[in-house]
């Protein structure tokens, strides 16, 4: 499968800090990636970039294909209305005006002669979304596309994102929502103090830890739950279930918990849950 | 085309829209186009010519100086010239289009003094209303260019707002529009030669455009846009 996006060996410096040193990564087509980092992790620099809004001091990246971008601290003139908006970037990209994106994000009706100014924030991520979309980009890229939005309006968002994905969109996202990059995201890539510190499918990640699970059992021969501890979890529960069968007792119940993104993230970035 | 196109029409209907643009361009002009012209009228000063010419002076340097750099200003400092960038809008549209819609409401307003003047304080028209439109066009790009100038070294609206006003009162007290500039001090007469306000004020003197006013409007704008522009690029190029 052809790549959309690759980044080889990105190095940037602020001054004397480096924000990035040799982030290395490809986005394959049609998949959604996270990169995922705490504040000045060089998530931001990364994607900018890759926009081609920044410059970095050495490395390269190739883009396959038409890019959309929606910027994180982004805005627009705060008297011009959605649909003005709409017709201005369709006009630039040469395409006929979007009604059905305005439509499809649900910016129709009283937000088409809607000011900027007077839309929510959840409003102005679904329009800067739809305007992202206008030239019917293959890429996308998403810098904190929820960030700011309520639960209901980050809920919608990331329907849309799943929608976008199943149309064959590959999406690159940055984003401080770990549940976020593990519900919608097929790779993940977390960023610490400007290299990658871990990369792969949520599943994986949380596979690869080092992170104990948690595992909660009652068997019929007990009177209370037990706790247990474990880093392979497979080989445990292997071993506890003949310890059970061998001593003629039955499991009742049994919960495992383990690592998630964010414990993941914690443990790449050196914290603690 | 197309797109600049709309993008100017965007631009015109958007500004209606901001109470804030329609209080420099519109509003304050008017009110004090009214509060001079009565006061004129009322101690019986020959109102001739000097009336439009004032206020529209006025006009266009509260516009130029005002108006425009702060919309520039603030497109930069809330991120809109990124967002336009990301999209693949060229950097050069936004000033350009805010620019032209600039002068468009400097001659609007230019056009509705010109006409009433006559009716509401018995002022006289302009002996050619086309000399008299293009001293104001000229008069206008001239203070624009500057103010364009200004807002490439100013990133924030509030510090827009005090320089602007280096522009602008210098340009109110010492091009002459209020008093006779030969009753300044020399230093601020010498001042007034470089503002715009005043060599548009000698621009037109009645029957034709005068020579050296013409060449120092256009030597400024040239230079001021120039400047601007390549200021500009540097700003809005990858960082």
């Amino acid at each position: 499968m052809a790549s959309s996006i690759t980044a080889e060996n990105l190095r940037k410096a602020y001054g004397k800090k480096e924000v990035l040193r040799g982030v290395s990564f490809c986005i394959e087509q049609g998949e959604t990636f996270a990169l995922l980092g705490v504040n000045g992790a060089g998530k931001t620099t990364t994607i900018e970039i890759i926009e081609n809004m920044r410059r970095a001091d050495s490395g390269g990246v190739t883009v396959n294909g038409i890019l959309g971008v929606q910027l994180q601290s982004t805005s627009l003139p705060e008297t011009i209305t959605s649909s003005e908006a709409m017709r201005l970037f369709c006009a630039w990209h040469k395409v006929p005006y979007r009604g059905d994106l305005l439509e499809r994000f649900d910016m129709a009706g009283e937000y088409l002669n809607m000011i900027y100014a007077a839309l929510s924030t959840g409003r102005k991520r679904r329009l800067h979304l739809a305007l992202a979309l206008c030239h019917n980009p293959s890429i996308l890229i998403l810098d904190e596309p929820t960030a700011g939005l309520d639960v209901e309006g980050r809920h919608a968002l990331h329907d849309e994102i799943r929608k976008l994905k199943s149309e064959g969109v590959s999406i690159l996202m940055a984003t401080h929502d770990m549940s976020e990059a593990e519900t919608l995201c097929d790779r993940i890539a977390i960023l610490r103090g400007g290299v990658i510190t871990k990369l792969g499918s949520p599943l994986e990640l949380t596979a690869s830890s080092d992170i104990q699970s948690k595992i909660t059992v009652k068997t019929r021969g007990s009177a209370e739950y037990k706790t247990f501890s474990a880093i392979n979890t497979a080989d445990f529960l292997t071993e506890f279930l003949l310890k059970v069968k061998a001593e003629n007792d039955e499991i009742t119940d049994l919960r495992v918990e383990r690592a998630d993104i964010e414990d993941i993230f914690l443990e790449a970035a050196g914290g603690a849950k | 085309m197309k797109a600049i196109i709309t993008q100017l029409v965007i631009q015109f209907k958007s500004d209606l829209r901001d109470k804030g643009i329609l209080m420099v361009y519109y509003l304050v002009p008017m009110l004090f186009y009214a509060v001079m012209g009565g006061i004129m009228k009322t101690l019986s000063m020959d109102t001739g010519a000097s009336l439009t010419l004032s206020i529209t002076i006025f006009t266009v340097s509260m516009s130029a100086y005002l108006g425009m750099p702060a919309t520039l200003v603030k497109a930069r400092e809330q991120g809109i010239l990124e967002a336009y960038r990301a999209a693949g809008i060229p950097s050069w549209s936004l000033p350009f289009a805010v620019i032209v819609i600039s002068t468009l409401h400097i001659m609007i307003a230019a056009v509705i003094i010109m006409a009433s003047a006559p009716y509401i304080f018995g002022a006289v028209l302009p002996k050619s209303i086309a000399a008299h439109l293009l001293t104001v066009l000229l008069t206008a790009l001239c203070s624009q260019s500057l103010g364009a100038l200004t807002a490439c070294f100013v990133k924030k609206q509030n510090t827009m707002t005090l320089a602007a006003q280096c522009l602008f009162l210098p340009s109110i007290m010492f091009s002459g529009i209020m008093f006779p500039a030969e009753l300044l001090p020399k230093p601020m007469q010498w001042i007034g030669e470089v503002l715009p306000a005043t060599q548009g004020a000698r621009l037109y003197g009645g029957a034709c455009l005068q020579l050296l006013p013409l060449a120092v409007l256009a030597g400024i704008t040239v230079a001021a846009f120039t400047v601007s522009a390549a200021l500009f690029r540097k700003i809005s190029e990858r960082k």
